[in-house]
């Protein structure tokens, strides 16, 4: 169990399967591991792969392929990624033919809008986490805040004001 | 699994490997933040292999099952077209080139890690980033409020509780407040037979 590959497929092969309303709600769970379980990565070295990931087009599941090229390097990388992937993948290759049986049905409605509660309050308790963590200065504090106003209140691309952000922080302004 | 094969819209041919494959490398690169959007964009406008109403049927059935969502919706998408070949390609389609990206841009922001320009620039995207998320709880929590149900409410608060203060397991939150809120809203829908 010492090598750093297994750890990986193991603790991200778990993560995928409970993953239930995508790998936003699992997100949380990711920093939990990653940070304080494992010590793969500071609080704030997980914040930045993760901002990281936002300013680059793709799923949020790469945050994972970050945390194993962190750890292993390119191995690392499509271990996590594979690990976290394949095993609910293979699960809704097998549900997708029976979904028609049971769509729309009052207890899967039931079962959706509980996980879908529950779904909620993860994504929430992943962006507190990770708000948290990045969260290092009063100036910081300040974009946090104008940034969550900017995007309820606009239709901003994210990607202007990550880049924004990389120059002001780059700059030494913030 | 002969029986996973279907046909997209009347009048379109049922896509191959390729064009799978094709469909969702445009939606992997297409994707900041959500990719879902520009997977409805392609799946039904671009490509038409399947009307509106199927994909919010595929939409739900890929947010129900765990792991990433558009990944989800790629598996059970090639798979419905060409069985496991076809999800495989969808997959691989998806996450290639993001994977690529992201990895370059790791590793440029890698080698540059003791400058303080790059340490800087990394805090402030990590700031906005952490702005995004806000600004995408409170959205994905606004329809809650809507409904006007105070359960769903409690569970949600339960659950930030839980994972984000807590700090207990993904598993565990979803074991305790899953079943908890699932026999509330049976409870609900049948009032008198409880």
């Amino acid at each position: 169990m010492n090598s750093p590959l297994i750890e990986l497929a193991v603790v991200f092969s778990q993560l995928g399967l409970v993953a239930i309303g995508g790998v936003m709600s699992a997100l949380p769970d990711i920093q939990r591991q990653v940070v304080e379980v494992h010590s793969w990565m500071t609080a704030s070295e997980f914040a930045g792969a993760f901002a990281l990931t936002q300013a680059a087009p793709g799923p949020n599941v790469m945050v994972v392929a970050l945390v194993g090229w962190h750890v292993a390097g390119l191995a690392g990388a499509l271990v996590a990624l594979t690990s976290l992937i394949a095993p609910p993948a293979v699960l809704a290759y097998i549900v997708a033919s029976l979904w028609r049986r049971f769509s729309g049905t009052d207890w899967v409605k039931d079962i959706q809008s509980s996980l879908n509660a529950v779904s909620v309050g993860l994504i929430a308790a992943g962006a507190a986490l990770i708000t948290l963590s990045a969260a290092q200065s009063p100036a910081l504090d300040v974009v946090i805040i104008a940034t969550t106003a900017a995007f309820l209140g606009s239709r901003i691309q994210p990607l202007w004001l990550l880049g924004a952000g990389a120059l002001l922080g780059a700059a030494g302004l913030i | 699994m002969k029986n996973a094969v279907a046909a997209p819209l009347t009048g379109v041919p049922t896509p191959d490997l390729a064009s799978i494959f094709g469909g969702f490398f445009w939606v992997g690169i297409s994707g900041f933040g959500s990719a879902l959007p520009f997977a409805q964009r392609m799946v039904v406008e671009r490509k038409r292999w399947l009307s509106d109403a199927e994909f919010v049927d595929a939409m739900a059935l890929s947010q129900f099952l765990p792991g990433p969502n558009v990944v989800n919706l790629a598996v059970t998408l090639g798979g419905r077209f060409q069985g496991p070949l076809g999800s495989l390609a969808g997959v691989v389609g998806l996450v290639a080139a993001p994977l690529v990206i992201v990895l370059v841009a790791a590793g440029i922001v890698a080698r540059f890690a003791d400058s303080p320009h790059v340490i800087g620039a990394l805090r402030g995207m990590a700031a906005v980033a952490g702005g995004l998320l806000l600004s995408a709880s409170v959205r994905i929590a606004r329809p809650l409020w809507r409904k006007r149900e105070p359960w769903p409410i409690a569970i949600a608060i339960a659950a930030f509780g839980a994972a984000a203060v807590f700090r207990f397991s993904l598993l565990e939150c979803l074991l305790v407040l899953g079943p908890l809120g699932l026999l509330i809203a049976r409870i609900r829908r049948h009032p008198t037979s409880s």
